[in-house]
């Protein structure tokens, strides 16, 4: 008992903690339609791509969050642009942008010197997290959290069948923009806690473990965000007690639960299709 | 005069330069099966999506119900039943829910289905004899099940025209045979039903009308009248139509 409650003594750790559960609900929410739509990819993308937003946010004294958003949206809007334009396949369009505007991020981290962190961009701090920080973390996730939980029903079947959808007089285009537009602003809200670079495995690694769980979407949704919330939760404790980084060990412990549901999952895990066969 | 179901006047589709259909005519009335024949990039999934209002013809009107297609969607008049190779069968969903979207342009903008819904997707369920199959998953159904749960769909819906896209192919003799008597109930209740399809063989079985596309429409008119081996042989560039009335049922790709 001592183990849980000792570090919730300190205010640091209350926020942490906090911050962290918030983020892993509205990132495992939405890695289902990510694994689901195929869009793991351009999670990776966008998550990279906030860093130009980031570094110019610290230094005109904006709120990160802003440029990241910026920066978020202008990498899908290229992507979708320049896939639309050229003969580039997809995937190659996704590399070239993120690759691009990432490496802009460096030389202008290089730039600016003083008070931007770069390990804490691309890796999170959120033992360290200011109130300011904390506070727009907790609105954006808010925000992205409420919206998936209003449109989740026509996120689902734009996922499924879009053109039924469209049959049916169902506005696609806006909700491919709100899903790309989610996307970024849980980028935004995980920057803090696990940071640019592990923020995609929170965005494909709890829908997976949910996906190979169930056949039902709506305990997909659920399974995801507890196996989401409880690996930020317990990530954030491991960070606290070994004093190691918080992302990091989230990350870990996630990949372990999809190791663990990977093999032993009752209808989809390895050892159930070997004894079925 | 009888109103028409659809009615399509002299639409051109192109893509920046290239013309995928052009100077398209033709008309439903309610309680119709129609053939879309024509080889692959003939313009069928051009009409198709002309039809579904996702792209709008360079010219010419097309009318469902007497309405615009944009009218027409937001009373969900169309319906539209996918080619299996377009679904992802492992999406974990099951057979009630799908039908359930067919429901959804008719509920709330939180899309929680009221009473009406759910009897709606009962019924359209029991129609195609699938209501015991509805908390399956749907990969776990065969071919000939997972098309009947989509035209539950569109029951559920209350489409009054309904586009079928390849409804046989890679579907064994006897789940086709299944699925047009289930259509040709669904005509006589007065549907109008757009099929696209390669399988010339048994189309007379079913259809009364056929449209023969190869860019524009090559001949369209009741089966009987326009499903001649002359008509075919301009529609598949004289490719098969020994094949399509020889009685021999060959799968033109092969």
């Amino acid at each position: 008992m001592d183990f849980i409650l000792a570090p919730l003594q300190y205010e640091f750790m209350v926020k942490a903690i906090g911050v962290s559960a918030l983020v892993g609900a509205v990132c495992s929410l939405l890695s289902c339609y990510l694994i689901l739509k195929g869009w793991s990819l351009m999670g990776d993308a966008v998550s990279h791509s906030v860093l130009p937003g980031v570094v110019l946010s610290y230094s005109l004294g904006l709120p990160f969050g802003v440029g990241a958003f910026v920066f978020g949206l202008f990498s899908v809007i290229s992507i979708g642009y320049i896939k639309s334009k050229t003969r580039i396949k997809e995937d190659a369009v996704i590399g070239i942008v993120f690759t691009a505007l990432f490496a802009l991020g460096i030389v202008l981290v290089s730039k600016t010197p003083s008070n931007v962190d770069l390990m804490h961009i691309l890796f999170g701090y959120v033992l360290g997290i200011s109130n300011a920080d904390a506070i727009q973390t907790f609105v954006i996730g808010l925000i992205t959290l409420l919206t998936v939980l209003v449109l989740r029903k026509d996120l689902l079947l734009y996922s499924f069948d879009e053109a039924h959808a469209k049959a049916i007089g169902i506005n696609t285009k806006f909700l491919h923009y709100v899903l790309l537009v989610l996307l970024a602003l849980t980028v935004v809200t995980a920057i803090q806690t696990v940071g640019i670079i592990l923020v995609i495995a929170m965005l494909i690694t709890p829908g997976s473990i949910a996906y190979l769980l169930t056949d039902s979407f709506e305990r997909m949704l659920g399974v995801s965000v507890a196996v989401g919330v409880a690996s930020c939760v317990i990530g954030a404790y491991f960070s606290y007690y070994l004093d190691v980084s918080t992302g990091g060990a989230i990350v870990v412990f996630q990949a372990l639960i999809f190791v663990i549901v990977m093999l032993f999952a009752p209808k989809y895990g390895l050892f159930k299709k070997r004894q079925a066969n | 005069m009888k109103a028409m179901a659809i009615e399509v006047k002299n639409i051109t589709v192109s893509y920046d330069n290239f013309v995928a259909l052009e100077n398209a005519t033709f008309s439903l009335s309610s309680g119709s099966i129609c053939g879309l024949v024509g080889m692959n990039g003939a313009g069928k999934s051009t009409l198709f999506k002309a039809l579904m209002g996702f792209i709008a013809p360079n010219s010419g009107t097309v009318l469902l119900q007497n309405l615009p297609v944009e009218l027409a969607q937001k009373r969900g008049i169309v319906s539209y039943v996918p080619q299996s190779e377009n679904i992802d069968w492992q999406f974990p969903l099951n057979v009630w829910n799908v039908v359930l979207m067919g429901r959804y342009g008719k509920m709330n903008f939180l899309r929680s289905p009221s009473k009406v819904d759910n009897e709606m997707v009962e019924r359209a369920l029991k129609k195609v004899q699938m209501f015991d199959f509805r908390h399956k998953q749907i990969g776990e159904l065969s071919g000939g099940q997972r098309k009947r749960v989509f035209i539950a769909r569109s029951l559920a819906q209350e489409a009054s025209v309904m586009l079928l896209d390849e409804p046989f192919s890679g579907v064994d003799a006897k789940t086709e045979a299944e699925i047009t008597k289930l259509l040709l109930e669904l005509k006589d209740n007065g549907s109008t039903i757009l099929i696209s399809t390669h399988e010339l063989t048994s189309l007379t079985e079913y259809c009364d009308h056929v449209i023969l596309i190869k860019k524009s429409v090559v001949a369209f008119g009741k089966t009987k009248d326009v499903f001649t081996p002359e008509n075919v042989g301009k529609t598949f560039d004289g490719m098969i139509h020994r094949l399509a009335f020889g009685n021999v049922p060959v799968d033109i790709h092969h």
